[in-house]
């Protein structure tokens, strides 16, 4: 018994030795950890200066397809996100181009990357009020590491495990370290409720891919709105979120709608029956567009890079020098300023986009590697021995026999279809014989394997980078699987530096292996890329303000959810008292952003304002009368009347 | 053989039919390729990821397994799942064939009601002033693009007058109910599709009713029952209007039969759902299992309308006989 506690004694004051010994060792440990620390923006930086002035209001957005799904572990397509977004939350987010944290409060590397930990807020509820925490977000990276179908699995790919070590504290644990993990996976990732899915995904199993969520009960979320019903083929309906953790959002309740053509959804915005249009517009629209009152554009930058590209395991492209030809002979000026129409920007022969995310890896240096110079393309195809040796015009192989390739553009993108036939019209203009190219244009589901299959020459083709800079690997590796690489592109230095721009976490060392990377590219040139273009969404900033307009996003973005409030106050007089009590509220609520409203509008002036103001709601602005239609319709009237006229002659 | 070996004989043809049809759209839709290939291009999908979806909907089988599988599906009654939709090929279709149905039915038999009644009447009164106005405007609409023809509805109605809705078949927030209110607003998004639908169909097939009343004007017994001094109107409703409600009962059946993919291009102009979008983007995006179901109950509306068409021309025409 006594030995018992004399050994016990013992090692107490052994611990109590090593714990003063170690003690001053403590911050040196501490500090080494904090190099490893993910630095991001908070949500701050996006909302302060932007208020909410009034409660209310419906906003009403069109899009141009429904979902196709509302499981979000298989969503893929632009529309299904888009539909979702606005009642989940991530942990962390891509704004205008800055990694934000959302509802992650730290993210944290073990020394050797291989032990991620994320640290959560506290006090975020789900819509159903059960608190989000820790086990929700390991639960949700778990699903998409272990369940192939899931759309966003290959970001998730390096993950082992995650582990909700306590209630706000997740780690997760890798297989191998992944410099990607965070701006792909994470920045992408929706937190799912464990408590809804969990059962659901026990029960299905991978047919959770192919299972329809209950709505509202099963699309539990912690987002800014709620969702109260579906009508499929017509619109998603949303609340906002009373309780929502950044402060609720302005308005109170959310509309999407989904209107396919699109020269109706213009029509719908400039009458004021929705509020935005996030699809497709063409350029040649925007005039008359920004004729009608209240209607505004918002322009922003698409990543995909919209290229020339070529087989380079196919003779003569195998050839660098002959490639090096081809990128001379292609005006980027042109095709952004003529086909465009301004709206894009030329193509970087480095390739990484020098906007948005990708702008920090970006190399300035490679800029003007090759601008537009048809007597440099005869010089090289000249000491390459394409010459025109029959003298018709056109230039011959270096064997003599006649010379041609072809240029595969997708049918149904004008754009590239108009600029494969710039580039055949270019490559016939080199001066001392022209380089036959033929444009043909076929539908790309019938054209897509043969590319993949490497068996076309060459093809004009969009491709989207990932949001971390080792998407350069997917798309110049000369992996065995070869997906993403559809250039054939092989390159040793290439291959060793993309893979190291995999494991590679400093972001000083990353941006020099990008920039090497982006310089090897241009000066072998497996592809030229074109243009990355500019999408346009027009959208009313008569009823609505505070649109949120990021250089690199849709004007339907979070922040805009949050902050997009109405112009005036749309209730009568008698209600605006009302409304500061709601106002004051706010300012009271816990849980609230700490920069609440601050300026309080004056009642007397808010009673002026309604009465000068009509309320917007009520009377929508009238769209401007269209004179061209009109005596389109009149003409054919009279056509109507003359043939008639005619005909009872002849009898 | 009277009129159970007719059955017996129609029933054998059906099936052989409709088996043959569902065979051709099988393998011809797996003739336009990989309907996974574009996802290869998205940076986000792994390889791994599209080989389990692959699996998932049995790409990666061979074809006669394939079949097979499908074959089986069927006879236990199931169409399977929409590869863009993810859910299962029937939910999909009844989702949004009741719309279809409401819009479709009610104006197929209204145009085509109008257009034998109109055709009827301009082809008694062949060359008269109405019978030319009708003749003109029916031509006209006739040749203008649908899609045009809607978009000008659309157009003068909803943006300019402002008095019908631009899109939807109900107002956003306005949840299907069981009240007045709810079918006032439905009304109100009915009626520019239903009216640009009724108008087009009308003016376009009254003229195979005055066609056909021209042609039958000349016949010997219209002459005849003239000369035997019959009323006109008794001539005009039984001799020659019953005998010119042949081709209409033909376009009717028909009509009814490709309902499902029949208004196309009004759903697209007034973003109305239905089964037509569904059709074109079941193509689109090939989603063969979708594009099955479809023609599953499209070839057997077919079988069944011409079925009934036989059946109602024995009826109309004691020349035809059921054998």
């Amino acid at each position: 018994m006594g030995r018992l506690l004399k050994q016990s004694m013992a090692a107490l004051l052994l611990v109590a030795a090593l714990v003063v010994i170690m003690a001053p060792l403590a911050p040196v440990l501490v500090a080494k950890a904090e190099g490893l620390k993910i630095e991001a923006a908070s949500y701050d930086q996006w909302l302060r200066g932007r208020e909410c002035r009034s409660y209310g209001g419906t906003l009403k957005i069109a899009l141009p397809e429904e979902p196709n799904t509302f499981v979000w572990f298989r969503a893929g397509s632009t529309w299904s996100i888009m539909v979702l977004m606005p009642i989940y939350d991530t942990l962390v987010r891509f704004i205008n181009g800055t990694l934000t944290y959302e509802v992650a409060e730290s993210l944290e590397y073990s020394e050797d990357y291989k032990v991620l930990t994320i640290k959560i807020r506290d006090g975020i509820k789900w819509h159903d009020g059960k608190p989000l925490t820790a086990e929700d977000v390991a639960f949700t990276i778990n699903v998409l590491a272990k369940e192939p179908w899931t759309y966003y699995h290959g970001y998730f790919a390096a993950v082992d495990r995650a582990e909700a070590v306590d209630r706000l504290t997740v780690k997760v644990y890798f297989k191998e370290p992944d410099a990607g993990f965070i701006y792909n996976a994470l920045a992408a990732m929706n937190i799912m409720p464990k408590h809804i899915w969990e059962p659901l995904l026990k029960k299905h199993g991978a047919g959770l891919a192919k299972y329809s969520p209950k709505i509202p009960d099963e699309l539990v979320g912690s987002g800014p709105f709620k969702i109260v019903e579906y009508v499929p083929g017509q619109y998603v309906r949303y609340v906002a979120n009373e309780d929502y953790w950044l402060g609720r959002p302005c308005i109170d309740e959310l509309i999407v709608v989904f209107i396919k053509e699109s020269s109706v959804a213009l029509l719908a915005v400039q009458k004021g029956d929705v509020h935005a249009y996030v699809g497709w517009v063409t350029a040649e629209v925007v005039p008359k567009l920004l004729e009608a009152e209240g209607v505004d554009i918002h322009v922003f930058m698409s990543p995909t890079f919209y290229h020339w590209g070529f087989n380079n395991q196919r003779w003569p492209f195998n050839i660098t020098e002959f490639r090096r030809a081809m990128a001379y002979a292609v005006n980027k000026e042109a095709i952004v300023n003529e086909i465009l129409m301004g709206y894009g920007i030329p193509g970087s022969p480095g390739v990484v986009p020098p906007f948005g995310v990708n702008a920090q890896w970006y190399n300035p240096n490679v800029a003007n590697a090759y601008t537009f110079n048809l007597s440099k393309t005869a010089e090289i195809l000249d000491k390459l021995g394409f010459v025109d040796v029959d003298g018709d015009g056109w230039r011959e192989a270096p064997d003599g026999s006649d010379f041609s390739f072809e240029i595969y553009p997708p049918s149904y993108d004008i754009v590239r279809v108009r600029a494969a036939q710039k580039i055949a019209e270019w490559l016939s203009q080199i001066p001392g014989g022209g380089i036959k190219a033929v444009v043909r244009v076929l539908d790309w589901k019938t054209v897509w394997p043969l590319i993949r299959e490497g068996k076309v020459d060459t093809y004009l083709l969009g491709s989207g980078p990932g949001n971390d800079i080792s998407w350069l690997y997917r798309r110049f590796h000369s992996w065995p699987e070869g997906t993403g690489n559809w250039a054939r592109f092989s390159n040793p230095e290439v291959d060793r530096l993309t893979e190291l721009l995999k494991v590679t976490f400093d972001p000083e060392e990353r941006k020099k292996i990008a920039w090497r990377i982006q310089e090897i590219l241009a000066e072998e040139v497996p592809i030229v890329v074109l243009y990355y273009r500019k999408i346009i969404n027009p959208y009313r900033d008569a009823e609505f303000e505070g649109w949120f307009k990021p250089a690199d996003d849709d004007v339907f973005n979070k922040i805009t959810l949050l902050r997009v409030q109405l112009k005036t106050p749309a209730q009568p007089v008698t209600q605006v008292v009302t409304q500061t009590v709601v106002t004051v509220t706010t300012v009271t609520a816990p849980g609230a952003s700490p920069t609440v409203i601050t300026k309080t509008v004056p009642v007397t002036t808010v009673i002026t304002k309604t009465e000068a103001v009509p309320a917007p709601q009520t009377a929508p602005a009238q769209p401007q009368q269209d004179t061209t239609m009109l005596i389109v319709a009149g003409i054919i009237a009279i056509l109507v009347i003359a043939l008639i006229a005619v005909l009872l002659r002849r009898k | 053989m009277g009129i159970s070996g007719f059955l017996a004989r129609r029933a054998v043809t059906s099936i052989v039919t409709f088996f043959a049809i569902i065979t051709l759209v099988f393998f011809l839709a797996r003739l336009t390729g990989d309907p996974l290939a574009e996802l290869e291009n998205d940076p986000r999908i792994s390889p791994e990821t599209l080989q389990a979806i692959r699996a998932m909907f049995g790409l990666d089988k061979p074809l006669h397994e394939q079949y097979v599988a499908y074959i089986q599906n069927l006879l236990r009654g199931e169409l399977g799942y929409s590869l863009h939709y993810g859910r299962p090929v029937m939910e999909v279709i009844l989702e949004k064939l009741p719309y279809t149905l409401a819009l479709l039915v009610p104006a197929i038999t209204l145009s085509n009601y109008l257009a034998y009644k109109i055709g009827l009447e301009i082809g008694w009164r062949r060359g008269t002033r109405t019978d030319v106005v009708f003749l003109t405007v029916s031509i006209i609409f006739r040749s203008v693009p649908y899609f045009w023809l809607a978009m000008l509805f659309l157009y003068v109605f909803s943006v300019q007058l402002g008095v019908t809705p631009m899109f939807g078949a109900t107002s956003p927030g306005m949840t299907f109910s069981w009240t007045w209110e709810w079918f006032a607003d439905y009304l109100w998004h009915y009626v520019l599709p239903f009216t640009v639908l009724v108008v087009r169909a009308t003016l376009a097939y009254m003229l195979y009713v005055r066609n056909a009343v021209i042609d039958l004007l000349g016949e010997d017994y219209v002459w005849t029952a003239h000369a035997k001094g019959m009323p006109v109107d008794y001539v005009k409703k039984k001799y020659v209007g019953r005998n010119a409600l042949l081709p209409i009962v033909t376009l009717l059946g028909l009509r009814y039969a490709f309902l499902i993919d029949g208004a196309i291009l009004t759903e697209t102009v007034f973003s109305y759902p239905g089964t037509g979008r569904l059709v074109f983007e079941a193509i689109y995006n090939r989603d063969f299992w979708l594009l099955q179901g479809v023609v599953v109950i499209l070839a057997s509306s077919v079988i069944v309308a011409n079925f009934i068409i036989d059946l109602i021309y024995a009826l109309l025409d004691p020349r035809v006989k059921l054998r």
